[in-house]
């Protein structure tokens, strides 16, 4: 660990050697170069540097603390082509500059931060990398973040867990095999290392990022299969106010036996959110509510969460934000079925007048200092605090509650040391804190070191190699060490074919909860078992990205074989030894996931855009030489978009996962009917009316149907997804 | 288009998830009422609480455990405790079928061999010294209410 820190401490030394000198500014203008109109949006980089800037709605950016030299700038927005510029610098005066971007037919050309934790080209990311932006959730009309997740290939989301090409199984929601983190802060509680997606901004959401594979040599634990990191929106100049409300019903279930209430099941919610720059201050706030009665009874949801941000950047050299996120919930849980016969019903043991009151609060802190344009320093310190409990009639049940806090702070130092090597270096602090009866008072702290090196030293190649060293230590257990490199390589063959391959470790340590679970869950007693060790994994990549759009069809196709292997996996497993036949979690499990995903986006006619994602995957339980259980062999995604006339889209979506073949054979004993599967087939489609196109009114309405086919699957074991359902959404923009 | 054709007509051929594709269910369920309240339990030494219904009375404690692990014996799920009273379900698979011993048993010992105890008998005639029998058809759903008193236990079926 001593060797860890020195390395750091090296690192550090290097990057700060490169000095302060005199600088100055460029000013610049962006517009459309066929409408004349500023563009919003476009991400400026100085290459060779740490400098860089979004354009505001004015289509204006200000790049600051440049030294003096030949430097070209580079610009990317989503919807236009990439573009580059020259520009020789004096520091003694302000520059001008204008700039007109040319609109691609595709979305192509994206930035990418979370692969490396510094903004990039996505085709210079050695990994397989998927961003969804504001306009994809727009346009999606998404409310929950985890929607938007499903529509991503090589994803699906069960409950709230996120599962990167079958990293995850079926775990009850303890243990998220994907680190989750907004505005680099992690996401996951410090007991369950569980998330709530549906309590995070939507509104104010800027950009998601997927990364597919194991990510533990920059993120640590957690990032066993993926990360996925969220980036909330910069602040404009002017005010920016934005509004919107939903509602909708759900049908009567498909089958007689199913329907459990005489009226159709409502879900509606609410968003508000505000945002403004003043001088060096910016801010942005946002909250909302959500009221879901489900399509099954004992499953309503009653939500409300709001959301802060206030940025202060005194000089170009500073900037500090600070963050909170308050989130409260008032829901009944469905945990599984009474039988297939009376799906929509809990257990008949079930108490229907229990509830499940959940809080989260975060505080979060940034301060982003450039030593120099080729120097930054990134300090993040962020607390995170979790609670659940269940109560019966308001009253608490002290036997089922918890309390937890997870303390991170976080130090980055990003270098460009000479212009042909990039270097990123940290180290980083976790404590984890619980109070529950369910878990004891437990205390988890992991400190981690990393760096990361990228070489462009050939033209057409960049190589990475990256190592993190994680402790880990959970109160009174030996601490336990791991090891996470990454190398990874992006090939440059033209400029519309780009190669890579990766190789990188991931781990995740066990959560408390896993640890130290003395709890009834539905028909399960899960037992403590606290010598459990980190899972790990190392994933490997092959892919290629092709873009061309002087093609008789403009087309985007991303290809990729992957080879994960998983090892010491820590699921529940049944204690067949033991009369109750408890569940435990163990490190069970050697598994292979081999795999292949295609990825094709093109326009096959004028306003008309189809995207399919296709993910195939061979997972196997080396150690027991048979199909890993809880994992789909086939995801299929497939979306198409018709811009009817200007300001009306219609899309579809379908969805097509294929059916699980390989479970627990003792979950028939606790649950009816467990063995009853089928492939899921999900279409939803929406219809959009824009009319800031057709009135110049800056108001949107959807007519937006999920399920239409009304087909009846499950999300997970004996949980039937929701039946068809519809909503009206009408959204206010200025 | 046509790949949307292809895929809405896939979707339509496909009937998903059908209740009436299960065969009917046959089930036991009712309520165990506990005389006294939560204040009347043992402390300490609730280990395992379901209702079981065995093919034949079960002459040891280690004949509970190889009643249940060789089939001869259905059961509920882990029954919540302490409680004031609770509702239980037991689906019976293959039926139609009869159980000659019908009791809420705990285990109250970390050993599932031989720390068994009936808390309430299924005794139709009111004497909890003749246990009584139970017959259940195809597709019948059959209800059966137990009382336990913990001052007061039926007689032990171990000899």
């Amino acid at each position: 660990m001593m060797k860890s820190v020195l390395i750091f401490c090296v690192l550090l030394l290097i990057s700060v050697v490169n000095a302060w000198s005199q600088t100055g500014i460029i000013n610049g203008f962006i517009s459309d170069r066929e409408l004349g109109t500023p563009v919003a949006g476009v991400m400026v980089r100085v290459d060779g540097t740490q400098i860089g800037a979004v354009s505001g709605t004015d289509g204006r950016f200000r790049l600051k603390g440049l030294s003096a030299g030949t430097l070209i700038l580079r610009f990317s927005s989503i919807g236009y082509e990439k573009s580059s510029t020259m520009v020789v610098f004096r520091t003694t005066e302000p520059k001008d500059i204008v700039v007109t971007l040319l609109q691609s037919p595709l979305e192509t050309d994206q930035v990418v931060v979370s692969a490396n934790r510094r903004v990039q080209a996505a085709q210079d990311v050695p990994i397989s990398v998927s961003t969804l932006t504001s306009a994809d959730l727009d346009s999606r009309a998404i409310t929950k973040l985890d929607d938007a997740l499903k529509y991503v290939s090589g994803v699906t989301v069960q409950g709230d867990q996120v599962n990167i090409r079958g990293a995850s199984g079926f775990a009850l929601g303890i243990g998220s095999r994907t680190a989750v983190l907004l505005d680099g802060m992690p996401l996951l509680s410090g007991d369950n290392g569980d998330i709530k997606f549906d309590v995070l901004p939507v509104a104010d959401v800027d950009r998601i990022e997927i990364i597919k594979g194991a990510g533990s040599a920059l993120y640590g634990t957690g990032a066993l299969g993926g990360v996925v990191s969220m980036f909330t929106k910069p602040p404009a100049k002017k005010l920016e106010l934005s509004a919107r409300s939903y509602m909708g019903v759900y049908e009567f279930p498909k089958y007689d036996s199913w329907k459990y209430r005489n009226t159709v099941p409502t879900q509606s919610g609410a968003d508000l959110r505000v945002a403004q720059s003043v001088g060096d201050f910016s801010f942005s706030a946002s909250g909302g509510v959500r009221y879901d009665e489900g399509s099954r009874e004992f499953d309503k949801h009653l939500r409300g969460f709001g959301y802060g941000k206030a940025v202060w950047q005194p000089t170009y050299q500073n900037s500090f934000t600070v963050a909170t996120l308050v989130a409260v919930e008032n829901s009944q849980n469905f945990i599984y079925w009474r039988n297939l016969t009376n799906a929509t019903l809990p257990p008949l043991e079930q108490n229907l007048d229990e509830r499940l009151y959940t809080t989260r609060f975060a505080l979060s802190g940034e301060w982003l200092y450039l030593f120099s344009d080729k120097t930054s320093l990134t300090v993040r310190p962020a607390t995170y605090r979790t609670t659940f409990e269940n109560r019966v009639n308001g009253v608490a049940l002290e036997s089922n509650k918890s309390t937890a806090y997870s303390h991170n702070v976080d130090v980055q130092v990003t270098s460009v040391i000479v212009p042909t090597i990039t270097l990123t270096s940290g180290i980083t602090g976790k404590l984890n804190h619980v109070r529950s009866d369910l878990y004891g008072f437990q205390l988890q702290s992991i400190i981690s070191a990393f760096a990361q090196a990228e070489v462009t030293e050939l033209k057409y190649w960049v190589f990475t190699a990256g190592l993190r060293v994680d402790r880990e230590e959970t109160y009174t257990l030996k601490p336990q060490l791991e090891l996470s490199p990454k190398f990874g390589a992006s090939y440059k063959f033209s400029d519309f074919l780009n190669f890579r391959a990766s190789l990188g470790r991931g781990f995740r340590a066990a959560t408390v909860a896993e640890r130290y679970a003395n709890i009834r869950y539905g028909p399960f007693n899960v037992i403590p078992n606290p010598n459990i060790l980190p899972e790990s994994s190392w994933s490997a990549e092959i892919g290629a990205h092709i873009t061309v759009t002087n093609w008789l069809l403009p087309i985007d196709v991303d290809v990729a074989v992957f080879d994960n292997e998983l090892r010491n996996l820590i699921e529940p497993e049944f204690a067949v030894d033991q009369a109750s036949v408890p569940i435990v979690f163990k490190n069970v499990t050697q598994a292979r996931i081999i795999g292949a995903e295609l990825t094709i986006r093109t326009l096959v006619a004028k306003n008309i855009r189809f995207e399919t994602g296709l993910t195939l995957m061979a997972p196997k339980d080396i150690g027991l030489d048979r199909e890993l259980k809880y994992r789909n062999a086939v995801l299929w995604y497939n979306r198409a978009s018709w811009q009817v006339f200007d300001g009306v889209d219609v899309q579809a979506d379908y969805r097509y996962v294929s059916k699980i073949t390989t479970t627990d054979a003792q979950l028939q004993l606790f649950i009816p009917d467990a063995d009853q599967r089928v492939p899921a087939h999900i279409v939803d489609a929406r219809l959009i009316f824009d009319f800031a196109s057709f009135l110049n009114v800056p108001m949107r309405f959807s007519i937006i149907g999920r399920n239409v086919m009304n087909y009846a699957y499950t999300e997970y074991v004996a949980n039937l997804g929701p039946s068809r359902n519809f909503m009206l959404q009408l959204e206010y923009r200025k | 288009m046509i790949v949307w054709c292809l895929v809405l007509g896939t979707v339509w051929g496909c009937e998903g998830l059908n209740p009436a594709n299960v065969p009917p269910i046959t089930e036991f369920r009712g309520t165990v009422t506990y005389v006294g309240g939560e204040a009347s339990w043992p402390a300490d030494s609730v280990y395992d609480l379901r209702v079981v219904m065995f093919d034949s009375i079960p002459t040891s404690t280690t004949a509970v455990l190889g009643a249940i692990l060789s089939g001869s014996a259905a059961f509920s799920n882990t029954l919540p405790s302490p409680a004031i009273s609770t509702q239980y379900a037991i689906q019976i698979n293959p039926a139609p079928r009869t159980f000659r011993y019908v009791v809420v048993a705990l285990r109250n010992g970390p050993s599932p061999l031989t720390d068994w105890l009936m808390l309430s008998v299924y005794a139709p005639t009111g004497n909890v010294n003749q246990p009584g029998t139970v017959s259940i058809l195809t597709g019948e759903t059959a209800t059966i209410n137990f009382t336990v008193d913990f001052d007061q236990l039926p007689p032990q079926p171990f000899k």
